[in-house]
This record gives C-alpha cells, structure tokens and sequence, in this order.
C-alpha cells in the first residue's frame, strides 16, 4: 500500500485514535505512542503526537497532569474528559458511519 | 553535550524567543526529554527541527486556546532581529495578521477563527521612515509597526499574489 495513502488517514482520524487510547486509563505521550503501534496503527512520531496533544488539551478534551519521575525528568499524563468523552463518542459515530458507507462500496467493487 | 542535551537547549531557547510561559518550557523539555530517553530515537528525526516543534507547540495552544469560540483569537510574542521574520513568515502563513509592534519588540497578532487568511510581512531598515512608508504604501503594503530602526509592513497574500 502506498505509505502517503495510509499516513492520511492516520492524519484524519488520529485525534479520535488518541482519544479513544485514553478511554480506560490516563496515560503519558510515548506511552500512547506504544499503544497505537501495538494496535497495527503504525508509529507515531513525538513531533505529530505532542502539538496534538496540546491542541487536544486546550481544546478542553484532555486534561494534562505532571508528575516528577522518580528517575527520568517527570512525565506528563493525559486523561480524556469529560467533553472529550462526549466529542469521541460523536465524532467516532461519524467515522465508522463513514466506514460504513467506504465498505459498501468497496464490497459493490468486488473487494472482500 | 550529547544530541539530546543540544536539542533542548535548543529547543528551550525558540520556546523563550516565541513567548512561551517559563513553566510550559519545562513541561514541553521534560516531556521531550522523557519520550527521547525512552524511545532512544534521534531528535531531529523523531520531533523535527527545534524551531519547527516550537512552533507547532505554540501554534497548537494558540489554535485552540484562549478565544474558542470567539471570532478573533489573539497572540502575542517577543522575538529580536535575528528571529523576528522567520516567526513572522510562519505565523503568517497559518494566518495570523500582526496589529501593532511596540518599541520593546512585542508583537501582537491576531487571527481569524473560521477564515484565517495568510499574510506575508516585510521588514525594511533604516531612520526615514516615512519615504520608505510611502514607498512601501505605493506596492501594496500596509504599515503594521515599528521598532528603533526596522520597520514592519504587512500584505495579505491574496494581494500578494
């Protein structure tokens, strides 16, 4: 698959898959980094991550807690909110609406 | 100094230039340093030059921040003649309009929410400022301030173009 192809989409849809990583715990950035890669959403670069999160977090849909680390410089937690809560359960409606809609017609081509 | 130590201090310095808050700096450097030491990438390579990540940072805060919902948001920075045009021409790009330049080098911007419209800026030296307004005013561009000896002038790039 054509790389461009696959890192726009990731662009689209990577505030959601963010979002949706901080659903069940609060988590630090290399962490949710891991944590995409892990689900096959390949790696995430700290310089894309760390500007999202921080329009993210002015956006009021995370809130960001530092901690000094016991051996590091300190780490910085992300928690979803709850309007990011809200704007993730709207906005991921809307893509899989739209994922939807993409499978029906690639299924119509003939691609299973 | 190794790589990673160049690249904050690096990093820490466009953050100051551009008017970043003393205690986000150090978040911003903990989190980078952090994410480097644990993923043992290189810097330049993993987050981009420092400049750019500064602005990205800073552009991300004052994307969102401030005026949500308002019409106009608002910023603000400091910067010194060896700075100054390389932040202007990216912050106009991203469409911030600068609206007055005081004589401490602060430069105050501002921004459509909905529309934002590119702008590009140019600087012109020197102590007679007014035949080099009018000079500049015949071309197309508008005065947006000026500090000691450098004169500001702004053109939205539609104009430009």
């Amino acid at each position: 698959m054509a790389p461009d192809r696959r890192s726009a989409w990731l662009r689209g849809t990577l505030d959601l898959l963010v979002l949706a990583a901080l659903v069940d715990s609060e988590r630090y950035g290399y962490e949710l980094a891991q944590r995409l890669e892990s689900r096959g959403l390949g790696r995430v670069k700290g310089g894309t991550l760390y500007p999202l999160l921080a329009r993210l977090e002015a956006a009021g849909l995370v809130a960001a807690t530092w901690r000094s680390g016991e051996h590091g410089p300190g780490r910085r937690y992300y928690a979803l909110t709850a309007r990011g809560r809200t704007v993730l359960e709207e906005e991921g409606r809307s893509w899989l609406r739209f994922d939807d809609a993409v499978r029906s017609m690639l299924e119509q081509g003939g691609i299973r | 100094m190794t790589l990673n130590e160049e690249y904050l201090t690096d990093l820490a310095g466009q953050l100051q230039a551009l008017g970043v808050e003393q205690r986000r700096i150090e978040e911003v450097l903990g989190e980078v340093e952090d994410h480097l030491a644990e993923g043992g990438e290189e810097p330049v390579g993993e987050l981009g030059a420092a400049r750019e990540y500064a602005l990205r940072i800073q552009d991300a805060a004052a994307r969102e921040g401030a005026t949500r919902d308002a019409e106009w948001q608002h910023w603000a920075f400091r910067a010194d003649a060896f700075a100054e045009m390389n932040i202007l021409e990216h912050l106009g790009r991203e469409g911030w309009e600068v609206t007055e330049v005081r004589s401490d080098a602060h430069f105050s911007c501002r921004r459509h929410a909905l529309e934002p419209q590119p702008w590009v800026y140019r600087r012109r030296t020197g102590v007679r400022h007014e035949s080099t307004r009018v000079e500049m005013e015949r071309g197309g561009w508008r005065h947006c301030g000026t500090w000691v000896v450098f004169q500001y002038f702004k053109r939205s790039l539609s104009v430009a173009q």
